[in-house]
């Protein structure tokens, strides 16, 4: 026995873990063998991993992922309380632990492809997994759809006055003016309306005649007027089970609608895209855009290439709209050497004008696109009056989907002082 | 700090854990990581906590074999009790019971699971007092038994007597850690999986307004509440219970299935086992228990409860609550009781269950006329208004609910790895995995189905912590119902 081992069995220390300790700290009072601890050690490890991963995660990329600012590390120096900077402190943990995007993305596909549900508040998932995206309202989650399927006189009237004004402003340019609406899924599909949507607003939407909506009255409004409405619901709607028209996984219109709405756009503007426009068309596959369910998916959609126009893209042009309108975003100029018209167009829009403009595009020598979603009411103005000036086009198209209307970029445009100027 | 977040599971559980394992004073650093775990929640209060302890510590001290020592008890309990008194119903005695306005400033803050460590220091006096458990040793051995993280804020109610000796003296063997971890990973799946999802539709449910609310919605919404408080609180206890396991102590089981229950009397024994043997010991029986006639054992039953439901909150709900479980079971020793058991046992569950969920819609309701018209929207026929059980339920959560549904019955009791119930120590059986040589040691062949279903169990506890994970990381919807207390 080494003098060590008399000295703890003197101290009631025995190294078989056994031995009673004076002291409650007293690591022998607790019997831990290689085995368990090897364990523990092991346990805590694993445990500790993801932690670990955070810090070689790029945080950035979730920051730009889930669009938020991530919480930042606090001081505990300038923390109010304990309370105050422990609060912080999980915050900052939850939101810089390794592993945390994957995961995410995990989750909502397991709500989305295990139990069907939608992994998001503001997006629905109907039949045969039809998606429909809903307002971000928590208290008012249905207005998206309920203000398609129920019918606003006021809305439609005060809708009206804008166009009327909007478009003797483009009148007095000299150019053709026409709004032009694309039906979405809540109108196109409303039999495929998920459950979780109030049953009266699903009646409404399976019930309501689609030219009764805000989008077909506003087309009956504009008979006689100076510009035009172009609604196609019922064209539409006769090709809408068709594989691919309208992509199931996708909230905008892509694939086959865009086409067909966009030739029926351009026949209404008396252009004829002949032959060629479908030509060399396949089925393939695109990715779907709702993002925001927190994960990527694939759609399958009609992909037309349109060779025979030669038509060229480039993003972010022209470039002074960044000057007048610094948030735009989906801007751009196409410009086709074989176009089936020597016009130029500008394309108004909101989010479903980029997907509608490749299909424009072969109609016009050059097509404007700009969309108008992050427009502000100090920039309206000063943003019309250089867009009519620099590009003077032929033809203007304010293009919406039916659940853009009313839209308030629009009123913005014809509250500014434009007229005046112009004339 | 709740278990079930990230900043525990990922952050403090394995720093804890390494520094257990590795450094020489366990006791020293699972009291040290427990005052971090309270002032982490609770910042500044955590003196208060260790003031209770040295007031409890001194008085102990006192209870052995001093004159005085019935003066010191009737000194601590009373102060124990005064502390609790405060700090918890203050606000609701000024203003709910005499109705003085008050400022929201003057009501103190209510501390992290002083109901808890309050009632343990009531117990460590009564039972020092009693001779049924030695004082504690040192002040580090009664701070580290009241102020235990894993149950400090919500139990289980521990015993001294239950940990005295192993505070001092423990082994912790493979099975040890074995077993706690899957009993954790057990409870955080109770926690996250079933009783986040169920506390989904209970929320929408009792959310809802007067005139929304329909009886078919009025019966989901206290379905999925039944299941949630059952599923959050006894998934806690398990991961309580795992880890003081890993730490080497034997927490004793506080949840038995009571679902199962075919009367209220039965509930009570299943049911927060650790509370209801508490004031079975410490109330009930110094009141006379049911020796002193009928008359008398109604009344203390009554009074029991009637405290019990305070005592999980400040409010009148929890009181009527209590009163409501009271008069039931003064009801069934009165003779009701007799009557259950002549009926067929499928209608003594029915009418178990049935009595439960309506003492759940009080305790639930925010108000006592919340509760009453969810009762009577539950009793009459209030036709659906708009909110369809599509809404209110989601194919996640319906799916989560019917496994609970499942698993509030002791269906996982036949397996070694999943049993909620008292498992056989190491040693005790010849077939249990690591019980002499450690995890590693060569079996013999006759071993390998022992093996199998551990390598077995070893991958579903895996696979649910990593389920648990996809859900906790995604940012889910993690209330943990007992935090008040």
């Amino acid at each position: 026995m080494s003098q060590k081992q008399q000295r703890d069995i003197t101290r009631g220390i025995h190294h078989d873990g056994t031995g009673g300790a004076d002291s409650a700290a007293d690591s022998d009072a607790v019997g831990l063998r290689a085995g368990p601890k090897l364990m523990i050690v092991l346990l805590a490890l694993g445990l500790f991993l993801p932690a670990f991963a955070g810090f070689f995660t790029n945080h950035k990329a979730r920051q730009n992922w889930e669009k938020r600012e991530l919480a930042a590390l606090p001081n505990v120096l300038q923390a109010s309380s304990s309370k105050v900077f422990f609060t912080e402190l999980e915050a900052f943990i939850d939101d810089h632990m390794g592993f945390a995007t994957p995961l995410n993305q995990a989750y909502r596909k397991l709500q989305f492809y295990v139990f069907g549900d939608s992994p998001v508040a503001n997006v629905s998932v109907g039949d045969e997994g039809f998606v429909f995206l809903n307002s971000h309202s928590v208290s008012r989650p249905h207005t998206a759809i309920s203000k398609l399927c129920l019918r606003n006189a006021s809305q439609i009237s005060k809708t009206a006055k804008a166009m009327d004004t909007f478009a003797s402003i483009i009148d007095r340019q000299g150019a053709t003016m026409t709004y032009a609406v694309v039906p979405s899924k809540p109108l196109l599909y409303p039999d495929r309306l998920p459950y979780t949507t109030p049953a009266r607003f699903r009646e409404a939407c399976l019930s309501i005649d689609p030219l009764q909506s805000a989008a077909g009255q506003l087309r009956e409004r504009a008979q006689g007027a100076d510009y035009r409405v172009y609604f196609p619901f019922s064209e539409l709607a006769a090709m809408r089970d068709e594989p691919a028209f309208y992509p199931p996984e996708n909230f905008h219109s892509a694939s086959r609608i865009n086409h067909e709405f966009a030739r029926g756009l351009l026949h209404e503007l008396d252009i004829d895209v002949g032959r060629a426009y479908s030509k060399d068309a396949y089925l393939g596959v695109i990715r779907a855009d709702m993002d925001l369910l927190g994960f990527r998916r694939d759609a399958d959609a009609w992909i037309y290439p349109y060779a025979d126009y030669e038509t060229v893209f480039s993003h972010r042009e022209p470039s002074w709209v960044v000057r007048h309108y610094p948030r735009a975003r989906d801007f751009g100029t196409f410009v086709s050497a074989n176009p089936a018209s020597t016009r130029s167009a500008l394309l108004l829009s909101n989010s479903f004008g980029k997907y509608v403009a490749p299909h424009l595009a072969p109609g016009f020598k050059s097509l404007h696109h700009i969309n108008l979603n992050a427009l502000r009411k100090t920039e309206a103005e000063a943003f019309l009056r250089q867009v009519l000036a620099q590009i003077q086009p032929d033809d203007v198209i304010y293009l919406v989907h039916d659940g853009g209307i009313p839209s308030a970029q629009l009123y913005m445009l014809t509250e500014s002082d434009v007229l005046g100027v112009a004339e | 700090m709740v278990f079930s977040t990230t900043s525990f599971l990922f952050v403090f559980l394995p720093l804890f854990l390494l520094c257990y394992a590795v450094l020489p004073w366990r006791n020293l650093t699972a009291l040290i990581f427990s005052l971090l775990f309270f002032a982490w929640g609770e910042g500044a209060y955590v003196l208060l906590l260790l003031a209770t302890i040295g007031f409890n510590y001194w008085v102990g001290q006192r209870l052995e074999g001093s004159a005085y020592r019935s003066r010191f008890l009737i000194l601590g309990v009373t102060l124990n009790i005064l502390v609790l008194a405060y700090y918890k119903y203050f606000g609701f005695l000024i203003a709910s019971v005499l109705e003085i306005p008050v400022p929201e400033q003057m009501i103190p803050h209510l501390p992290l699971g002083i109901s808890f460590f309050i009632f343990q220091s009531i117990s460590y006096l009564l039972d020092v007092y009693r001779r049924d458990s030695p004082k504690a040793r040192s002040y580090f051995d009664l701070a580290l038994y009241i102020a235990m993280f894993p149950q400090l804020i919500a139990g289980p109610i521990v015993r001294y007597s239950t940990v005295a000796e192993a505070l001092r003296h423990r082994k912790i063997s493979s099975y040890d850690v074995y077993r706690g971890i899957t009993l954790f990973v057990l409870g955080l799946s109770y926690k996250v999986l079933i009783a986040n999802n169920a506390a989904e539709v209970a929320d929408m449910t009792f959310s809802l307004a007067r005139g929304q609310l329909s009886t078919a919605n009025a019966w989901v919404g206290i379905s999925a509440y039944t299941l949630q408080i059952f599923f959050d609180f006894a998934g806690y206890s398990l991961m309580a219970i795992g880890i003081g396991r890993i730490m080497g102590f034997h927490f004793p089981k506080n949840f038995d299935f009571p679902y199962q229950s075919r009367s209220i009397t039965e509930f009570w024994r299943r049911w927060h086992i650790s509370l209801s043997s508490w004031f079975r010991d410490y109330l009930y029986i110094p009141l006379g228990g049911n020796r002193h006639g009928k008359l008398r054992t109604y009344a203390n039953l009554f009074t029991v409860f009637l405290l019990c439901g305070l005592w999980h909150g400040a409010a009148w709900t929890f009181v009527l609550w209590g009163v409501f479980h009271g008069s039931i079971l003064a009801l069934e020793r009165a003779g009701l009781g007799r009557v259950l058991r002549g009926l067929p046992r499928a209608l003594q569950h029915a009418y178990a269950l049935l009595l439960v969920m309506i003492g759940w819609v009080i305790f639930r309701a925010e108000t006592v006329a919340q509760g009453s018209y969810y009762l009577k929207a539950m009793f009459s026929s209030v036709p659906a208004r708009g909110i369809g059980f599509e809404r209110l339920v989601s194919a996640e959560n319906l799916f989560f609910m019917l496994l609970g549904c499942l698993f509030s019955l002791p269906v996982l009791e036949g397996t070694r790895m999943f049993r909620n119930a008292e498992d056989l120590a190491a040693g005790n059986t010849t077939n249990s995995v690591g019980v002499r040589a450690g995890v590693g040691a060569s079996v013999s062949v006759s071993n390998t189905w022992v093996w199998l279903r551990a390598v077995l169990g070893g991958l579903v506890t895996i696979a649910l912590f990593g389920l648990c994970a996809v859900y906790i990381m995604s940012g889910t919807y993690n209330p943990f119902i007992y935090f008040r207390f």
